[in-house]
């Protein structure tokens, strides 16, 4: 057993661990010192505001009533991240910031990289319990910082031109705790499930049925592309003095990219939407 | 925390940078000494929303739909920057690939053959800015880099945080970082462009060595010893970032306002009936253009010939995506 030495209350230890999380208060003890930093990305988006946002988002090939589908579950889950600042000496200028997942199964998959928006902060409540699923970190920071592999290779491959060798050095800024919403929703008797960055309302990802309207556009578009292109490649074959068939058949397999693309999209179980940028 | 005025008690949240007290009005500055921090005065609410639907109005592709488009309220946000005036310098070696072609004359006929030359170069190139840090860890949109880009661009006068601050006090997201890991940041941000105008000189002193101003250049390797020789920062100013809602047949799209100008600096917008016929165009193009060409290559090398026809079919798929895209972003 372990007492928080800022809320005082009692919890389950594990030994062995460098790092423990109050699951009161959210204080960080790791070999007799107190991280205080950690605080809770402020969510500011509802379980009704959530459903709008997915079931509105009017995904490409989504049918027209889908705002009508009935939303079957929502859990507002608070994901543990680790805050960073990473040193490269002699190379001091390389420092930098990172976040990495301190769980190795989040609830809700976060897109790779995802950058977290600039959106306000609150304090641990005890009452944020009742509404979310507080998730206690079950990877210690050493482990989670491997994840971070690309931020360190980034700074190496700089360092390899000033012909240095960077030695890695990290601190433990303390934590931090993401909302995330994971919904489900029925359409047809089917369900599906999308994820919400409670924080800002971004559409992180979702599940959704395709329509036959959809489905048959895109094999439209599908078929256009490889037709399109076909007779395009004939046709440049022909003006620079060669056999339009030559053309033609190097238009379609050149066109088979885009109709792979498209068939796969129109052949699809279920549709699926990523964000791509973040605002 | 109690209100430094009356006594009364504080609602304080990690992001507090002003408070303004919920029994006198008064505001009670968290962050230090509040003459050192600045704020952009931002337009009123109202005022931001007009601006957004100015822009929709001459918007290429919402200007026909504005009928069916219907705007909420907007959020602000004041975001903490430093402003970082960084000059780099660096000395370099480089081994520099140049290939090119000339033409020969064998038994009086024109030939042209390809030549490749390894050169080694060196000299010095400098990069002077002023890199916007947002002092926030891990944070990023797309939106916070366009709209200090319009700041640096515009250039309003910021106040001194007393005078910015009226009924706003909510909106001000607090610093994270400290003058000095700003300073870091700012150099990290422009090592890279550093390091390509190194490869710009370098290529440029190549070509002139050999002679051929037209060549291709691979920069084979390179070392590279720099130097910092300024790095000044501002004071930590807080621009205003309003977010506007809009909805469109249903469907919600956001448009990112700069608070001073009203400036959509990001605007997200459904992806039309014409952005679709332009991927399938352009898919189009790439496949039948390069399939039509890679015919001809195919009669005298059957391996480039077949690389040609595997780069258009990337092309097509690349181009595809843009038919199953529901939403475009303007910046």
């Amino acid at each position: 057993m372990m007492q928080c030495p800022y809320c005082g209350a009692k919890y389950e230890a594990p030994p062995g661990r460098r790092f423990y999380v109050c699951p009161y208060c959210g204080t960080v003890v790791s070999e007799g010192k107190t991280y205080e930093s950690v605080y809770i990305f402020k969510p500011t988006v509802d379980k009704t505001t959530a459903f709008r946002k997915v079931l509105n988002l009017k995904p490409v090939g989504s049918p027209d009533d889908l705002p009508a589908a009935a939303p079957t579950a929502a859990e507002l889950h608070f994901v543990p991240l680790y805050l960073y600042h990473i040193t490269f000496q002699p190379l001091p200028e390389l420092e930098t910031y990172a976040a990495a997942l301190a769980m190795s199964q989040p609830p809700v998959e976060l897109p790779k990289g995802y950058q977290f928006p600039v959106r306000w902060r609150t304090s641990f409540k005890p009452s944020l319990e009742r509404i979310g699923v507080f998730h206690q970190p079950d990877l210690d920071p050493e482990t989670a910082f491997r994840a971070l592999g690309d931020v360190v290779e980034e700074a190496r491959d700089y360092a390899s031109v000033f012909k240095m060798r960077v030695t890695v050095a990290w601190t433990f800024e303390g934590m931090a705790y993401y909302p995330l919403w994971r919904l489900e929703y029925q359409y047809g008797g089917r369900r599906y499930t999308a994820a919400v960055d409670a924080a800002d309302g971004t559409v992180l990802h979702m599940e959704y049925p395709l329509s036959k309207r959809g489905r048959a556009q895109g094999a439209a578009f599908a078929a256009a592309a490889l037709l399109g292109s076909t007779t395009l490649g004939a046709l440049t074959a022909l003006w620079i003095s060669l056999h339009p068939q030559l053309g033609a058949l190097g238009g379609a397999i050149a066109g088979t990219g885009a109709a792979f693309r498209l068939a796969a999209f129109a052949t699809a179980r279920r549709g699926r939407f990523h964000t791509e940028t973040k605002l | 925390m109690r209100c430094s005025y009356c006594g009364a008690p504080l609602d304080v949240t990690p992001d507090s940078v002003v408070v303004v007290c919920r029994y006198c009005g008064r505001p009670n500055f968290l962050v230090g000494n509040p003459s050192d921090v600045l704020a952009v005065p931002t337009l009123s609410s109202s005022e931001i929303v007009k601006r957004a639907v100015e822009r929709t109005r001459r918007d290429v592709n919402l200007r026909w739909r504005i009928s069916d488009i219907n705007f909420s309220s907007p959020d602000l946000l004041y975001l903490p920057f430093y402003f970082v005036d960084v000059k780099l310098s660096a000395d370099y070696q480089a081994t520099v690939v140049v290939t090119y072609t000339e033409t020969v004359y064998v038994k009086g006929q024109p030939r042209t053959r390809a030549v490749t030359r390894v050169v080694r170069v060196a000299g010095r190139v400098s990069l002077s800015d002023v890199v916007a840090v947002l002092a926030r860890r891990a944070a990023w949109g797309l939106s916070v880099d366009k709209l200090a880009e319009h700041f640096l661009n515009t250039a309003p006068e910021p106040k001194p945080l007393a005078e910015a601050v009226q009924q706003t006090s909510d909106a001000f997201l607090a610093a994270e970082i400290t003058p000095e890991r700003a300073k870091a940041k700012a150099v990290r941000a422009v090592i890279p462009r550093l390091l390509a105008k190194v490869n710009e000189d370098a290529s440029a002193r190549a070509r002139a060595a050999v002679g051929a101003l037209l060549a291709a250049t691979f920069i084979q390797d390179k070392a590279v010893d720099y130097a910092v020789e300024r790095l000044e920062t501002s004071r930590l100013t807080y621009l205003p970032l309003w977010v506007v809602p809009y909805l469109y047949r249903g469907s919600y799209y956001h448009y990112y306002v700069a608070g001073w100008d009203g400036r959509v600096v990001v605007a997200e917008e459904p992806a039309f009936a014409e952005h679709r016929t332009a991927s399938l165009l352009s898919a189009v193009a790439a496949g039948g253009l390069l399939g039509g060409l890679s015919s001809a290559l195919l009669y005298t090398d059957l391996v480039m010939g077949a690389a040609a026809l595997a780069g258009g079919a990337v092309l097509t798929y690349l181009a595809a995506g843009g038919l199953l895209k529901s939403r475009r972003v303007e910046a």
